[in-house]
């Protein structure tokens, strides 16, 4: 049984961004399909956000529902993304998915790569 | 800047640092006026808006400061050191666009004739050409919608006065080129404040736009029904604007005050309350200016907006004749008007309202901003070009603003291409030899109503060679002009009887020589490549030096999962990647980076899974518990 | 007509299509295709106004450069070319003399000054047997240069020299309308000189009017 489980990691998403998840999953087909959050690591140079629609789910992976959305995520990737809230903001020009990591540490300047 | 994600296809999620493919292309419009520049694209609700600074002004001062040493400086930072550093600080650059010496007054600034007769100014310890400085200005433009639309600008809409000649607009393009914006289309001013207007309400029928802005007037009438918006006719004066009635008013008060040689420092302050005056008096019925005598006596003076009216009434009525003439262009009475719009800052005058209204008989309408009108429909009209519309349902046709014609016996000028013809157009027209056996013939394009070549502005000249000898009037030589949707011409020219073909393509010469612009390019390539390489050597160094922070607490964290010689190879590559940061070659810099990495992935990797076992230990603890 | 003509970008066979059938690409026009065939208007010396814009419009919408931006170089020239034509055809059709002018040239006359290609030479050829045409003529302008000497106080002569040129350019217009209406009916080869004897009239007051309208603009 694993209700401590889901006490050693949490994922989430501000109401806002699951609305737009869910507007965006409803116009691809799949309105009960999942989002996939991750990161892809380059050596130490650091790491980037991935956030892709979701087909299947792998034994290694863990789901964590937020308003309604299921967000899956790798072990290996929450390891670094543990605590992250997922916002969507819109500006006049530009809109799009936010990520809000607390193990984050450092972002290269234009903003595309981290590190923990 | 946050990145802002979208939700990709599984498996195409970008990695860090690559293009992202995006539905929408990141395209603006740009009004580049002879006082202000704006800058506009379509924003996320699919309505046009202009991007404001981080002051929250949408419009940039047209004013550029060269210090001695360093940058241009743009806007309101080099308006302020216009005062101190008149010379150096340029202002209306547009109205020396494609212009020669002879065709326009100093005021104040240090000139010479540059190459193909074109005014070039005295700047910043340097000569420049107006092309140069507006694309000072088009890049500070760019640089901030950059910011706003997060990512490199794909393509930009600029607008020209519709009276602008061929030189003109070609040194607009020029200076676009210079900025590194790549032009998707000149749009004529009044034709992109109609777009914005007649979109806004859904408006049919005809209109007239009279767009009087700082240097320039231009009077269009245009057609709108079912999403096209046709321009019948246009007309104007590419030399007549606000700054106008600034110099007229300023004339006044230096001669109160006694300066008959004004220095340049003089002239601007003068303008400088002049301008201030004629705002004032929109509002109100009198403004007050203060000024400082030579001897440091003050100056001091009301206006009255009567006095005003007076002093400026001839510039005004100026504005009627092509008003006039482009409405019977058009062949479009006052009745047929369904509404006259205004477009520009200069329209805000009371006396220009009053005559505007009183020569189309009609209330001008002007519920959208005049001053970001035009920039707002250029937005528009890049969205439409860059296919970020998904309907295709906006249609702009317009016209050449000046008939173009060729130079005949007696300095006569033969028109080929009338005014106010519908472009994209070619046209052809069949010349023939006045000696017996001329074996060349001398083509000199011009632009212009009037009759003689003298009175016209002159575009191109070159000459046909070639043509076998034949009596006098058996050759036949047609000349083919054409004009794209651009606005922009190229002649051609062939000897057609004999079937010798003989063709010669010309650019008009007045603006940049194709060899100029790509000098200019060079220079300011070089000229900023030196900037550009600082800058990256600076950023390398920056992330060598947070690889290996980075690295460095990951080694105090775990270390143990390091054996002697692996160690040792990490310890190497960080001491190489030092040696570099130590030199100036920001690309070895960015190779050791590189190799530290590789050398350091199995370690990234390791700690990975040596953290992903402690928690999955943990977690069959938890379990068993 | 059909011609055998085929596809630049994939080979197909396209005919008279605009686009092609197969890849949809845009194809060169047809230069020999006339004007009046080119807007969808009969062919006529009356046309009708609105169905002209319509289908000048209509037709720009779909080829216009603007619609190409983003395609291929090839693409683009032959949406330049097609709006080249269609403005050209545009302008041609909707002002009555150049309409006259081209009607005739494609009746086999010569139709001077009418179209893009009029040659230079017989340009402003006056026919000699019309004495009393070119008297009136050269009182008018004898008159008007006169007037534009001394240009003070000439409001009204110069509004009453106005109608009296529309009125002799409405009465050439009738007379231009009925000789081409019948040769265009013709079943033989038509007789056209009555209809560029009118062409070579309206000409002739259509420059009056220009110089008028400098005098005009002057007392304005």
């Amino acid at each position: 049984m694993s209700t401590a489980t889901q006490q050693q990691g949490s994922i989430t998403m501000t109401e806002r961004a699951a609305a737009r998840a869910r507007e965006m999953l409803g116009k691809r087909g799949t309105p009960e399909g999942a989002i996939r959050i991750g990161v892809t690591t380059a050596g130490c140079s650091g790491m980037s956000y991935k956030l892709e629609f979701c087909d299947s789910v792998a034994a290694e992976d863990r789901v964590f529902d937020s308003h309604g959305i299921r967000l899956v995520v790798d072990e290996k990737s929450l390891l670094v993304l543990n605590g992250t809230l997922v916002d969507f903001e819109t500006a006049q020009f530009r809109s799009g998915f936010k990520f809000i990591n607390p193990l984050e540490k450092e972002r290269c300047g234009c903003g595309e790569s981290f590190k923990v | 800047m946050d990145v802002l994600l979208d939700i990709a296809e599984p498996g195409t999620a970008p990695k860090p640092h690559d293009p992202r493919p995006r539905e929408r292309r990141r395209v603006v419009g740009i009004d580049l006026g002879t006082t202000f520049s704006l800058v506009a694209a379509v924003d996320l609700q699919g309505k046009p808006a202009c991007m404001p600074d981080s002051a929250g002004s949408v419009s940039l001062p047209s004013i550029v400061h060269y210090p001695g040493v360093g940058g241009a400086v743009v806007g309101q930072v080099a308006r302020d050191l216009a005062i101190t550093h008149p010379q150096d600080t340029i202002a209306s650059v547009k109205r020396f666009m494609g212009r020669g010496l002879t065709d326009v007054a100093a005021g104040g600034y240090r000139l010479r004739a540059g190459s193909g007769g074109m005014v070039q100014i005295l700047a910043g310890e340097r000569w420049r050409s107006p092309v140069e400085i507006s694309a000072n200005i088009l890049d500070e433009l760019k640089k901030r919608a950059e910011e706003a639309l997060g990512g490199p600008l794909h393509g930009a809409v600029v607008t020209v006065p519709a009276y602008f000649d061929d030189a003109q607009r070609q040194a607009t393009k020029d200076a676009c080129l210079l900025a590194g914006l790549e032009v998707l289309r000149l749009v004529n001013e009044p034709t992109a404040a109609a777009l914005a207007y007649g979109l806004d309400r859904g408006r049919e029928g005809i209109y007239a736009v009279y767009d009087l802005g700082g240097g320039t007037f231009d009077i269009s009438i245009l057609k709108l029904a079912r999403g096209v918006f046709q321009v019948l006719a246009t007309g104007g004066n590419s030399a007549l604007g606000g700054d106008d009635f600034d110099h007229r008013l300023a004339e006044l008060f230096l001669k109160e005050m006694g300066i008959a040689q004004p220095t340049p420092g003089d002239l601007h302050a003068a303008r400088r309350a002049a301008r201030q005056a004629k705002e004032g008096l929109t509002t109100s019925a009198t403004a007050s200016v203060r000024l400082d005598r030579p001897d440091g006596s003050p100056y001091q003076r009301e206006i009255d907006r009567a006095a005003f009216d007076v002093l400026t009434q001839d510039l005004v009525r100026a504005t009627g004749a092509p008003c006039r003439r482009a409405l019977k262009d058009a062949g479009v009475t006052l009745e047929e008007l369904q509404g006259v719009v205004l477009v520009g800052g200069s329209t805000r005058m009371p006396a220009v309202r009053v005559f505007v209204a009183d020569l189309f008989k009609r209330e001008p309408l002007v519920d959208l901003d005049p001053d970001q009108v035009v920039a707002l429909g250029a937005a528009i009209q890049a969205d439409v070009l860059a296919g970020n519309r998904r309907t295709d349902d906006l249609l702009l046709l317009d016209v050449t603003p000046l008939s173009l014609g060729l130079e005949t016996m007696g300095g006569l000028v033969e028109k080929v291409v009338p005014r106010n013809s519908p472009i994209p157009t070619a046209r052809a027209q069949d010349f023939t030899t006045f000696k017996d056996g001329q074996g060349a013939m001398a083509i000199h394009v011009v632009q212009g109503e009037r009759e003689m070549v003298d009175q016209c502005r002159s575009l191109a000249r070159f000459e046909l060679r070639g043509i076998p000898p034949m009596v006098a009037g058996a050759a036949r030589i047609r000349v083919t002009f054409q004009v794209d949707a651009d606005g922009l011409l190229t002649v051609s020219a062939r000897e057609q009887t004999t079937g010798v073909e003989q063709s010669v393509a010309v650019k008009p010469t007045y603006g940049l020589g194709d060899g100029e612009i790509e000098r200019m390019l060079r220079a300011a390539l070089e000229h900023g490549a030196a900037d550009l390489d600082r800058r990256h050597l600076q950023e390398a160094r920056v992330e060598a030096e947070r690889v290996l922070h980075a690295l460095l607490s990951a080694l105090a964290a775990d270390r143990s999962l390091l054996n002697a010689d692996e160690m040792a190879t990490i310890e190497a590559a960080m001491t190489i990647l030092r040696g570099a940061m130590a030199g100036d070659d920001q690309r070895a810099i960015q190779e050791k980076i590189q190799e530290l990495d590789r050398a350091t992935t199995f370690f990234a990797q390791r700690r990975m899974d040596h953290n992903i076992r402690n928690v999955m230990t943990g977690r069959q603890l938890t379990d068993f518990e | 007509m059909m011609r055998d003509r085929r596809c630049w970008s994939c080979g197909v066979g396209v005919a008279d299509a605009p686009f092609c059938p197969g890849c949809e690409v845009i194809q060169p026009p047809d230069a020999g295709v006339d004007h009046f065939a080119l807007l969808g208007v009969p062919r006529g010396f009356q046309v009708d106004r609105g169905r002209l814009e319509q289908g000048y419009q209509e037709r720009q919408a779909r080829f216009h450069p603007d619609r190409f931006a983003l395609a291929s170089a090839t693409e683009r020239r032959h949406s330049l070319e097609w709006a080249t034509q269609l403005n050209t055809a545009w302008r041609t059709l909707r002002d009555p003399v150049l309409r006259g002018g081209y009607l005739v040239r494609l009746l086999g006359g010569r139709g001077e000054g009418s179209t893009a290609s009029g040659g230079q030479a017989g340009r402003a050829d006056m026919n000699d047997g019309d004495p009393e045409f070119l008297m009136t003529v050269m009182e008018m302008r004898e008159e008007l240069a006169e007037l534009s000497a001394n240009p003070v106080g000439t409001g009204e002569r110069v509004a009453q020299l106005r109608q009296e040129i529309e009125r002799r350019i409405a009465t050439e217009l009738t007379g231009l309308e009925k000789a081409l209406t019948r040769a265009l009916a013709a079943t033989s080869a038509p007789v056209l000189a009555e209809a560029e004897r009118h062409l070579d009239h309206l000409r002739y007051h259509q420059r009056f009017i220009e110089e008028l309208e400098r005098l005009e603009e002057e007392l304005a």
